[in-house]
């Protein structure tokens, strides 16, 4: 196994990436690894990005100028084995569209799901996101470790509390959203991905998030959906630790702590 | 020279009221005013459908034209339709699956509303094989049976907490009667949704009994039923209907036709001197407008029970233009389709259960 210095990481996804940035640059966490890059696109032009050849690839031209920009590499495509580490933010697998609507219907006396159908829903989610098709066959390569954190939760103060009323079970509990987030945990395992689950000092109001982790201007711009870099650094921290303990149960005698 | 008095009380009757005006004289799909409504179903009322296979066209119909059909145990938004389906989601208003008779409909009522517990002491049947469970009062429900009891009932649960739901929040129910044959359990009375060792279960002739409902009795639970609707929902109106399809089979020791014939006319009967006893109970002659012999059987497909897609969409036109035609200012263009609804999509077949009997009887 390569020693963290000798590790390579890619941070792939749309907007959701920018938290990740920002934390960075923030000097919020210390990255214990040779190579860390960005890939991706934000917003209509992540669209464009596609999975070819096995590779990812930008197919449209809005989508290749925002690689070329994020990236700053020069690097036009994504293969398995260009990083040790794939990190997936974002990318359009949303927890606003699984985890939310299934604690919804935990407060409604009707809405109670069998198994079935439970995994029908959580399967759905999953495969019917294009990225998440990307990093299975990513995984399945088994030339790469690849991570994957969804879309987070809606910012508090910013969502409209209409909406909010509508649409969010402020009851929600810790346990409640444990249990949902350890189902696609081990959904997402037996793909050969790890699930980054949106920190749960970082949720309120039963599935909003706290507005300390929005992005800087998101009341301002009334961004529902961006995230800060306390939050990206949330996210890189569990991955870190994470690698720490596959590192620490591949060479148990060796401190690997980050 | 007409005198101002009518010579007898059929001379200033309408030309519906004479067989040789109102049928004779037309082609069968002429024929109109079979139906004048009690009441206006606008796009404003919340509408629930239960009942036999029939009554998913009738949901189908409301959606693709935009009517307010209510959903109250809706599948979650990711399934796809074909999905939710499958799972029996959307198909009735609550997942009660096809309730066929009026004592089941009584039943699911009295369960919903806490008058009967449906998870009795002496009364708590449910079958298992291969470590899977089925609900014996839904037994095809569930795809593949559920995973354990615990999920069954709360399964159960769900849905008759969607039932309460249905009932409170509607305007409008509208209720198709299937069968008056049906199968029980001799202990505790309770009805089955299909027969024991048809779509599941293990039939036992010392627990299970066959019963063929008759007039009185089926007057007995709808008006139970009615009358349970109301408590909970005053403001409730109830649209009957009665099933055109035919009998898979009977248990009676009749021929299937006679015995079809015998449970169609005695649930006909019934719903139209409900419709007569209560002024806020309808009856719509779908019935008549699929099996009456002056249209001449031309919505049956050539098994001569599964009803044709014209027959429906000929029963669903006649729907809506008599509504059109009684409440003009209330209702919208007759027969025009606003919008393409879930329950349109894909030409999906209705979903039967009493087909189990099909695959399964024999």
């Amino acid at each position: 196994m390569l020693s963290h210095a000798e590790q390579s990481i890619c941070v792939f996804g749309d907007s959701h990436i920018a938290c990740i940035k920002h934390a960075l640059d923030e000097n919020r966490v210390s990255v214990p690894f040779g190579r860390l890059e960005f890939w991706g696109a934000s917003g209509p032009s992540f669209r464009g990005i596609h999975l070819k050849d096995r590779r990812l690839q930008p197919l449209t031209e809005d989508a290749q100028e925002q690689v070329k920009m994020i990236s700053g590499t020069g690097r036009d495509s994504l293969a398995p084995e260009d990083f040790d580490v794939f990190l997936f933010v974002g990318s359009r697998l949303r927890a606003q569209s699984y985890i939310v609507p299934m604690l919804w219907r935990a407060q409604d006396e009707a809405g109670y799901l069998s198994q079935a159908v439970r995994d029908a829903v959580l399967e759905r989610w999953l495969t019917g996101c294009r990225s998440y098709r990307a990093a299975r066959a990513f995984a399945a390569s088994g030339k790469t470790r690849v991570f994957f954190a969804p879309a987070s939760f809606m910012n508090d103060q910013v969502l409209d509390e209409k909406v909010v009323a509508r649409s969010i079970n402020q009851q929600a509990t810790a346990a409640e959203r444990s249990a949902l987030w350890e189902g696609v945990a081990q959904r997402m395992d037996r793909d050969g991905i790890t699930l980054i689950a949106q920190p749960e000092q970082t949720v309120t109001r039963g599935c909003l998030t706290r507005i300390e982790y929005a992005s800087s201007r998101a009341i301002e711009l009334q961004d529902p959906v961006h995230k800060n870099g306390a939050f990206g650094a949330l996210i890189l921290k569990a991955m870190f630790a994470q690698l720490a303990e596959d590192t620490a149960a591949a060479s148990p005698h060796v401190d690997v702590s980050v | 020279m007409r005198s101002s008095t009518p010579p007898n009380p059929y001379a200033d009757l309408p030309e519906t009221a004479f067989w040789k005006s109102a049928v004779a004289a037309h082609n069968p799909l002429e024929i109109s005013g079979l139906w004048t409504p009690k009441f206006a179903v606008t796009s404003k009322d919340k509408v629930v459908t239960f009942g036999s296979c029939f009554a998913q066209h009738f949901s189908r119909a409301l959606i693709a034209r935009g009517y307010d059909w209510l959903d109250a145990e809706p599948a979650p938004t990711l399934l796809t339709e074909e999905q939710a389906r499958s799972f029996n989601y959307g198909i009735f208003s609550a997942r009660t699956g096809n309730i066929y008779t009026a004592r089941m409909l009584r039943q699911w009522l009295q369960f919903a509303f806490g008058e009967v517990d449906s998870q009795m002491a002496e009364w708590r049947e449910t079958w298992e094989a291969q470590g899977r469970f089925q609900d014996p009062l839904r037994p095809v429900i569930e795809p593949g049976g559920f995973a354990s009891l615990d999920e069954l009932f709360a399964c159960r649960n769900a849905m008759l907490a969607a039932v309460r739901k249905a009932v409170r929040e509607a305007d409008v129910f509208v209720f198709t009667m299937g069968l008056t044959e049906s199968w029980r359990n001799r202990t505790a009375g309770v009805e089955y949704a299909l027969c024991p060792g048809t779509a599941g279960g293990i039939f036992d002739p010392q627990q299970h009994a066959f019963h063929n409902q008759r007039y009185p009795e089926i007057q007995t639970d709808m008006n139970a039923a009615l009358n349970l609707m109301r408590q909970n929902n005053p403001r409730l109106r109830v649209l009957l209907t009665v099933s055109p399809v035919p009998l898979t089979a009977t248990a009676s020791g009749k021929h299937v036709l006679t015995a079809t014939s015998y449970s169609k006319s005695v649930l006909r009967a019934v719903a139209g001197d409900l419709a007569a006893d209560h002024d806020w109970v309808d009856y719509f002659p779908s019935y008549e407008i699929i099996t009456h012999p002056a249209f001449r059987g031309m919505f049956y497909a050539s098994n001569q029970r599964s009803v044709v897609a014209k027959g429906v969409d000929h029963v669903m036109e006649s729907f809506f233009e008599a509504q059109h035609s009684r409440f003009p200012q209330k209702t919208g263009r007759t027969g025009r389709k606003v919008r393409a609804g879930v329950a349109d999509r894909g030409g999906r077949a209705v979903k039967c259960e009493e087909e189990m009997l099909d695959a399964f009887a024999r």
